[in-house]
Order: structure tokens, then C-alpha cells, then sequence
């Protein structure tokens, strides 16, 4: 027949137990918050990944209102021609008389993925050809943004009389390429 | 009875004699004591519980008492019958020997274990330096029980029943007497007590009662019923011989200092009773009480005052509060209070046990939530069309960036006050300020078209960099330099 322990022995059995309780919960314990530190370190870079993809409508609709269409870039040899192809074809749908567009020479820059590759072109325009002509600008899928925009009046006209007289502007706008 | 005024000096005594509850509700004005208002109940057909509520002291249905009788302290009898009482003479020695005296001699004499009982004990002086000890046992569990059965009361203290009667007698029955030998005779039994200054010293109980005298069952028996004649011969013999037997355990005889006092209503029956004995040797008299020294609502009487002696008595020892009470229930308040304690940590550890295994829950639910979600978004994260949205996201927003609207920048220096004003040309570089050539038709009309640039919220910094009058249309030539939004930083060029 089994004896009963003594307090002595209660007390022993219990700091045992107590004590392989204690192991057990430091050994699995630290892993376990390891894991679970780690999974939450995952979490947060998924979520912060997840925050790229801009989902508020407004910011949605003024990114729209910006850029409403845009191509992947492609690689240079295909991209200028595009770019170029459909520059050309919004010049001369303003009415805008150009000099031959010229491409600049392609660089990289500071903070952008792409290489950055520019057209420079001059002409002759009348004011609201100009204007046509930039409002329909952001519908170039190609186009990155307005590098430069020169514009000069004929000084020696008065302001009444400019409307009909052709102004000469200097625009160098760009694209990315691969 | 109308129930009077309760103050703070009223006490409520309740106790079972003679078949029924009785309760009675006594306050003290100065010098004065008056009985507000009597209540019985048959015990056969009610419980503790009903003459509870029906002595104000309402339960909840959870059964917590909440009781009206806010003011009224209560009292509570026990009645002697489940009691044993011993009477030892020791030698006067200190309250801690003493103690121990009685603890081992209460041991010696009573048939059950010393944990399973609960002692009471009072000394009074004797002769030759010897102390007397009334002693007093019960069953623990039988006043474990009781306390339980009474609990609605709220109980201040549970006295014993015989310590009610003989404090009655001492202020209500006798004439100057310090000591007796009562014998209180029931409808069920019969109890005989040794009492000296309305304290009891010694008492038995003898299971013979007045409903022995007639034909009737114990409980059908009321004080008032009582036969007049004894019509069972036999019964004033036998009920003689025990009654002689217990004097003889007391150590009482003829000769003793202890007059043999029957307590009587007044009525016939205790009279023929007192008679009996007589003619059996035994010098018995009648006790009979007195309302002089009460104030009694109208229509109580001495028929009143004995029917309600038990109560009657332990609402007056309920006012006094005189020490040395035979309090058996003592220890057992003692253990309820351990018990309350015990409860209240139980309370506490399971409080925290449960407050521990909702932490653990809490962690879990955490932890299996983040594994889940991680394992959920890394896998969206993870597809092509995420990371594809993603970076067309990434180039459309470093698209526009980097679109400066020039249709916007053609308005913004149209706007405002620009009367007088011809402009002639605009250069806009990115990483460059932006350079205006125009005319003005004096130099009021060119600072406030600057000011107006100045205020608009697009442009920052702007300057006139060169003004001169034309000799030959007297008109102001000038050109302003300044920042179009962030385009004119040299980050801003690509």
C-alpha cells in the first residue's frame, strides 16, 4: 500500500514540478516568441507592401487625373520610336509646324528605376494650337512629363493682335525606357 | 399585534417551545421595557423560514436576506433538548488553566469525539475557594444545522432557550428569589433548570409534557387547551420519578436552598400538576409572573407573558448583553467567519484563474491570428498580378511625380491682379526656376502682378530680376525668376 508523503516531501514533489514547469516554459518558450516575433515581422512587411497599392477612391481619381494612361516601359531601340511615333502624331494633330523632333541622349538619374530618355523639338504655333496641344499631351502612354517649355511672343506686336500671330516655343518632354 | 416604533435599542428574540415558533419584539426606553408586538407560528406545518418572513425578515430569491428590520438586533433560541449540561467543581485556578480543566473533563464525559462537538462553559463561585462550572455540548454538525435553519434571522447571537426562560422568571416571575429550581412544563416536554441570578447552572429536559396529561397529540396541545383534572393517573407518578431522577443527578434535595418552582399562566392545570407532585414528596410551588415592570400592549397578560417566556426572556438578555452567556455558537461563528475568509480568497484565486486563462486565450488568439494573417497577405503579396499591380502602381505615381501640368502653370501666372501687364515669354526648366518676360505700364502695376504671384499657393520666391523703362513706348520691360511647386528643385530634373 502506497505511503503518504510528509509535507517535506509535498513540498519537494512541488518545487519539481514548479521547477520542470519553469524549463519547459523557458526552452519552448523563447522559440516559440521567436516564431512568433518573426511572423510578426513578416506581417509587417506584407502589410507595408500592401500599402503600396494606393486604395482610397479620391487618391485613386487624382493619380487618374494625372497619369490616365500609361505603358509599361519597353527597351530604348522600341520605346523612342513609340514615344516618338505618337509625340508626333499629337504635334501634328494641333496643328503644331515642328523642326525634326530630336532625341536627347538617354541617362540615368538619381531615385528612378528607368533610364530616361528626352525629345527636344521646336516650332511655330498659334497660342490655343499650344494649348490643344498640352491639354492632349497626357494622353501619350509613353510620355514621363514636360522637361522644358520655351515660349516667346513677338514683343513688337501688340497684345490685341497676338492672338492671330504665331508664337515660337521649344519643348523637350520625356519618357522612360527599360 | 400592530408592530410599534424600532430604535436602536429594540431586539427581536425568536425561539421554538411548546410546538410553535414564538417571536417577540422588546425595547428599552431608559428604565423602561416594553414588548411591541408577539408572533406564533405552528412548528409542525411552518418552518424557520416562514416565521422569518413573517417577522419582516424577507429573502431574495437567490436567497440573500434582505431584511427590513434594519434597526431591530435579533435573537435567536436553541432549544435545549439536542444540549447536554454537566456540572463540575474544580479548584479556582487562572481562565487559561480553567479552559483546559474543562475541555478535558467535557471530553471525559461526552460520548463523541472532541471534534465533532462544541462546549460552552460559565463558572460561579462556590464554597471553600472551589469553583462550580456549568457546562454546555452539542453536536457540532446539529448547531452547524441550526445556524443554517435560522440564517434568515441574522442572528446577532443564538442563546440557549432555557437561558431565555430562566432570565424571564428572574425579571418577570420571581419574588425576590436569587436562586430556584425551575421546572417549565411544555405541551412535548418538560425542562427542569438550576437557576441562580437568571442564569442557568444546570438544566435537563425530560421528554414528558402536559400533552401526556390528556388525550391529545403533543402539537394539538396548547397551554390554553390544557385539561383541568389529570386524567392519567399514572402520569403524575411517572412524570414525578423522572423528575426525581434528574434532581437527583443535579445533587438537589428537600433540604437544599434551591426552592422547587413550577412556572404557571395562572391556570388550573399547573395547579393540579404542583399538587401531584406534592402528594410525591416533591415540595414544589407555583411561579406565577407579573407584568408590573413591562409596558404591554393592551389585552397581555400573565397567560401572554408565560405563552412568550422563552422569547420574552432572550430579548431581555438580547438588550443587556450581560457577560458570561453560555454561547455555544461561539466556535461555529468562528468557523463560518474562516469559512467567508476561505470563499473570499477561493474568490479571489479563481477570479485570478480565470482572469490567467482569458490572458492565455488572449496570447493565443494573437498569436494564431498574426499566423494566420501573415501566412494569408504574404501569399497575396506573393502572387504575379500583386506585385504586378504593384509596380505599375510604383511607375504611375513616379509618373506623376514627375508631370508638371503646364496648362495649370500658364494659368496660375495669368491669375490675379495682372492689369497693365503684357507678358512676352516663359522658360520652364525642371531643377531650374521658371523665367517670365513681359511689360507692365509702371512699376505699381509690375510689384502687384509679383504680389500676386507671390500669394499664389503653386509659386514660391519670386523675383524681379530686371525692370527698365523703354525710352520708346515709356512702358516698364521686366522679367521675374521663380519656383513652380517642387519642379524647380535640381532633384526635380531627370
Amino acid at each position: 500500500m502506497a505511503r503518504k508523503l510528509n509535507e517535506r516531501e509535498k513540498r519537494m514533489l512541488l518545487f519539481g514540478a514548479a521547477s520542470a514547469v519553469l524549463i519547459l516554459a523557458f526552452t519552448y518558450g523563447v522559440r516559440w516568441l521567436d516564431h512568433w516575433g518573426k511572423t510578426r515581422k513578416t506581417l509587417t512587411l506584407a502589410k507595408s507592401r500592401l500599402g503600396e497599392i494606393e486604395t482610397d477612391e479620391a487618391k485613386r481619381a487624382g493619380l487618374a487625373a494625372i497619369v490616365p494612361v500609361f505603358e509599361v516601359p519597353q527597351p530604348e531601340d522600341k520605346q523612342k520610336f513609340l514615344f516618338r511615333d505618337r509625340l508626333h502624331e499629337q504635334l501634328k494633330k494641333a496643328g503644331i509646324q515642328t523642326e525634326p523632333l530630336q532625341f536627347l541622349a538617354t541617362r540615368r538619374t538619381k531615385n528612378v528605376a528607368h533610364k530616361v530618355l528626352k525629345i527636344k523639338c521646336k516650332g511655330k504655333c498659334k497660342f490655343d494650337q499650344l494649348l490643344n496641344f498640352l491639354a492632349n499631351l497626357k494622353e501619350n502612354p509613353y510620355l514621363v512629363g514636360v522637361e522644358e517649355l520655351r515660349i516667346q511672343c513677338d514683343a513688337k506686336e501688340p497684345p490685341e493682335k497676338r492672338k492671330d500671330k504665331p508664337i515660337e516655343i521649344e519643348l523637350t518632354v520625356s519618357t522612360f525606357v527599360k | 399585534m400592530s408592530k410599534g416604533d424600532r430604535t436602536s435599542h429594540a431586539v427581536l428574540a425568536a425561539a421554538r417551545d411548546d410546538a410553535r415558533f414564538k417571536a417577540v419584539e422588546v425595547r428599552k426606553h431608559g428604565n423602561v421595557t416594553e414588548i411591541l408586538w408577539t408572533k406564533s407560528l405552528p412548528a409542525d406545518t411552518k418552518t424557520w423560514g416562514d416565521f422569518a418572513t413573517e417577522c419582516g425578515f424577507a429573502a431574495n430569491p437567490d436567497g440573500h436576506d434582505r431584511s427590513h428590520r434594519r434597526h431591530a438586533a435579533s435573537v435567536v433560541g436553541l432549544d435545549p433538548t439536542g444540549v447536554a449540561f454537566y456540572r463540575i467543581r474544580t479548584p479556582a485556578v487562572a481562565e487559561e488553566e480553567m479552559a483546559a480543566i474543562v475541555r478535558m473533563q467535557a471530553e471525559s464525559l461526552l460520548p463523541l469525539p472532541p471534534e465533532q462537538i462544541e462546549v460552552a462553559w460559565r463558572t460561579s463561585p462556590s464554597t471553600n475557594g472551589d469553583v462550580d462550572i456549568t457546562i454546555a455540548a452539542a453536536r457540532r454538525e446539529y448547531l452547524h444545522k441550526f445556524a443554517g435553519t435560522v440564517r434568515r434571522f441574522r442572528p446577532r447571537e443564538i442563546l440557549l432557550s432555557c437561558e431565555g426562560m430562566a432570565r424571564t422568571w428572574q425579571n418577570l416571575f420571581s419574588d425576590g428569589e436569587q436562586q430556584a429550581l425551575l421546572v417549565s412544563i411544555g405541551a412535548e416536554n418538560t425542562q427542569v433548570c438550576l437557576v441562580r441570578s437568571g442564569q442557568v447552572t444546570h438544566a435537563a429536559v425530560l421528554g414528558t409534557g402536559v400533552a401526556d396529561l390528556g388525550e391529545r397529540e403533543p402539537h394539538e396541545t396548547q397551554m390554553a387547551d390544557l385539561p383541568s383534572e389529570i386524567h392519567n393517573p399514572q402520569w403524575a407518578e411517572r412524570f414525578a420519578q423522572d423528575l426525581r431522577a434528574v434532581l437527583t443527578s443535579f445533587g438537589w434535595d428537600e433540604s437544599s436552598d434551591w426552592p422547587m418552582l413550577v412556572l404557571s399562566d395562572g391556570g388550573e392545570t399547573m395547579e393540579r400538576v404542583v399538587q401531584s407532585l406534592n402528594l410525591a414528596g416533591l415540595p414544589a410551588k407555583v411561579s406565577l409572573p407579573s407584568v408590573q415592570s413591562l409596558k404591554v400592549p393592551s389585552g397581555f397578560g400573565t397567560e401572554e407573558i408565560y405563552d412568550y417566556r422563552v422569547p420574552l426572556g432572550l430579548a431581555l438578555i438580547g438588550l443587556e448583553q450581560p457577560a458570561g452567556a453560555l454561547n455555544l455558537f461561539e466556535g461555529i461563528a468562528a468557523d463560518e467567519e474562516l469559512q467567508k475568509t476561505a470563499s473570499a480568497w477561493r474568490s479571489v484565486l479563481l477570479a485570478g484563474a480565470v482572469a490567467f486563462v482569458a490572458l492565455v486565450a488572449l496570447i493565443l488568439t494573437v498569436y494564431f491570428t498574426d499566423v494566420a494573417s501573415a501566412k494569408r497577405w504574404n501569399a497575396l503579396v506573393a502572387t504575379p498580378e500583386f506585385e504586378a499591380a504593384r509596380q505599375h502602381q510604383a511607375l504611375l505615381k513616379t509618373v506623376a511625380r514627375h508631370r508638371p501640368d503646364m496648362l495649370q502653370l500658364l494659368a496660375d501666372i495669368s491669375a490675379g491682379e495682372n492689369d497693365g501687364i503684357v507678358l512676352d515669354s516663359l522658360h520652364f526648366k525642371k531643377g531650374q526656376t521658371a523665367t517670365i518676360a513681359g511689360r507692365a505700364g509702371n512699376m505699381e502695376q509690375m510689384w502687384k502682378y509679383q504680389t500676386g504671384l507671390i500669394d499664389h499657393k503653386n509659386i514660391d520666391n519670386v523675383e524681379i530680376t530686371n525692370a527698365a523703362r523703354d525710352s520708346k513706348t515709356k512702358k516698364i520691360k521686366f522679367t521675374m525668376v521663380f519656383e513652380y511647386r517642387n519642379f524647380s528643385r535640381k532633384e526635380a530634373a531627370l
